[in-house]
């Protein structure tokens, strides 16, 4: 008998894709110029979606910490080649899917996971109950294997489809789909347990 | 398709089977027949209408998670790394010039994360430089390392050849300690470059090795020459460059 999935659900979030407040198109041009001013007002706006992206997708607050410094370094690099053609907040939140996947190659992040998506497979598998009533998702998503705690994060919490998913992972649809149905099996283990 | 899904097959193996095909269900993949028995096993399957509602539940709330703020106002770091000066190379090194990769934007050499920590080692092989030059009564250390080097190279060289290979040692360990800093930064800068430049500036760090390997060897059979240390200093110059470049890609 299965124990039914209960989750916390006092916590809200806005609206996908529009996360944070729309930026002012003359800070993204005044930050485009080197206006530090605007561009600290346009990182205040986001900072927290970039983080939250981040923290669940590498699974560690303080790697996520370092990851979305990252992410604002690369941003203000790349904003004065920011053409307008998405919003400014879609764009932004590729900009750090780019920059957390391309963590996950450095070593340091590789000593920081060294458990292969087996060992973290049995370990979300057979994570302790945390609270009987009291369900933690953020931590099971973050016992999740790499893979596919990243499919789940971007599909099922960011809102992306399979095929965008793909792209960004350099896998195919079905792999994503696959990745997040284990991803979702995994979680409800760990959260009924 | 569906003959093997009548009332007749064992209620466990129907739980399996509902199990098997429970991706291809909620991704709306099966045909209208086998989605038909789904819904009439999940109707009639208190297990798996569970199981259906738990995976309805989470993907509910994964899509409201709230979200989340570091620990800390991570703007300081940012603007600092933001504001970092870009590091000195040298004017003369070519080798890596047709290896630039990112450095067109407009504002110059990028900024990244090993910015800072680069120009921290400079400063840092810069004090260790002017310490081996003041205690051989040199000038003051130049505004760079690798001048400083390069001056201490010249300046703890004395007229006496019995002194000279130690002075040249003294000139050499400045170069690897700021060489074996650099190395690590460069060795996570490879893991995140892509294979093909990697390739590239690997092939050229061997060839300045080489060079440096081949002027310590004729050095050694030759310590009072001063083209070979001249090439000495330009091949470790070149390989500190090249370092410095990668770490800042």
């Amino acid at each position: 008998m299965h124990a039914q999935l209960v989750i916390d659900s006092t916590n809200s979030r806005s609206s996908l894709p529009e996360l944070a407040p729309s930026p002012v198109a003359d800070d993204i041009a005044a930050a485009a110029s080197g206006d530090r001013r605007a561009y600290e007002r346009l990182y205040r706006a986001h900072v927290d979606r970039v983080f939250s992206l981040c923290v669940r997708m590498l699974g560690d607050r303080q790697t996520a910490e370092e990851a979305t410094q990252d992410v604002f370094v690369r941003v203000w690099e790349k904003l004065p080649g920011f053409r307008g053609e998405s919003a400014f907040s879609t764009w932004l939140h590729r900009v750090a899917v780019n920059v957390v996947l391309s963590r996950r190659k450095t070593a340091s992040v590789q000593n920081a996971r060294t458990v292969d998506d087996q060992e973290a497979e049995l370990s979300a598998v057979s994570r302790p109950v945390l609270v009987a009533d009291r369900l933690d998702l953020e931590t099971a998503i973050a016992g999740l294997p790499a893979g596919a705690r990243r499919v789940f994060v971007l599909h099922d919490v960011e809102g992306f489809t399979h095929e965008e998913i793909g792209d960004q992972l350099g896998i195919t649809p079905g792999g994503s789909k696959a990745q997040l149905h284990r991803a979702r099996m995994l979680l409800r283990a760990a959260l009924t347990r | 398709m569906t003959s093997d899904l009548t009332s007749t097959t064992p209620f466990a193996a129907d739980c399996a089977t509902f199990e098997e095909r429970l991706m291809a269900y909620r991704e709306r993949e099966l045909d209208a027949t086998t989605a038909a028995w789904m819904v009439r096993h999940q109707q009639a399957c208190r297990v798996c209408e569970t199981l259906m509602r738990d995976l309805d539940a989470l993907v509910e709330q994964a899509a409201v998670l709230p979200t989340m703020s570091p620990s800390r106002d991570l703007w300081p770091d940012v603007l600092s790394r933001l504001d970092a000066p870009v590091v000195p190379l040298s004017t003369r090194f070519t080798p890596a010039a047709s290896l630039t990769t990112a450095t067109g934007s407009r504002r110059g050499v990028s900024i990244r994360m090993f910015a800072v920590a680069a120009t921290m080692l400079v400063a840092v092989s810069s004090a260790v430089t002017w310490q081996v030059a003041r205690s051989r009564g040199a000038a003051a250390a130049d505004s760079t390392a690798s001048a400083n080097l390069l001056a201490a190279r010249a300046d703890v060289r004395p007229d006496t050849r019995s002194l000279q290979p130690v002075a040249n040692a003294d000139a050499d360990v400045v170069y690897e300690q700021e060489i074996a800093a650099l190395r690590t930064i460069v060795n996570e800068r490879f893991a995140e470059l892509d294979s093909t430049t990697v390739a590239v500036l690997r092939n050229n760090l061997a060839i300045i090795d080489k060079a440096i390997a081949d002027s310590r060897a004729a050095l050694e059979k030759d310590p009072g020459s001063r083209a070979l240390s001249s090439s000495l200093d330009r091949a470790l110059e070149n390989k500190l460059a090249l370092m410095r470049r990668v770490s800042l890609l």
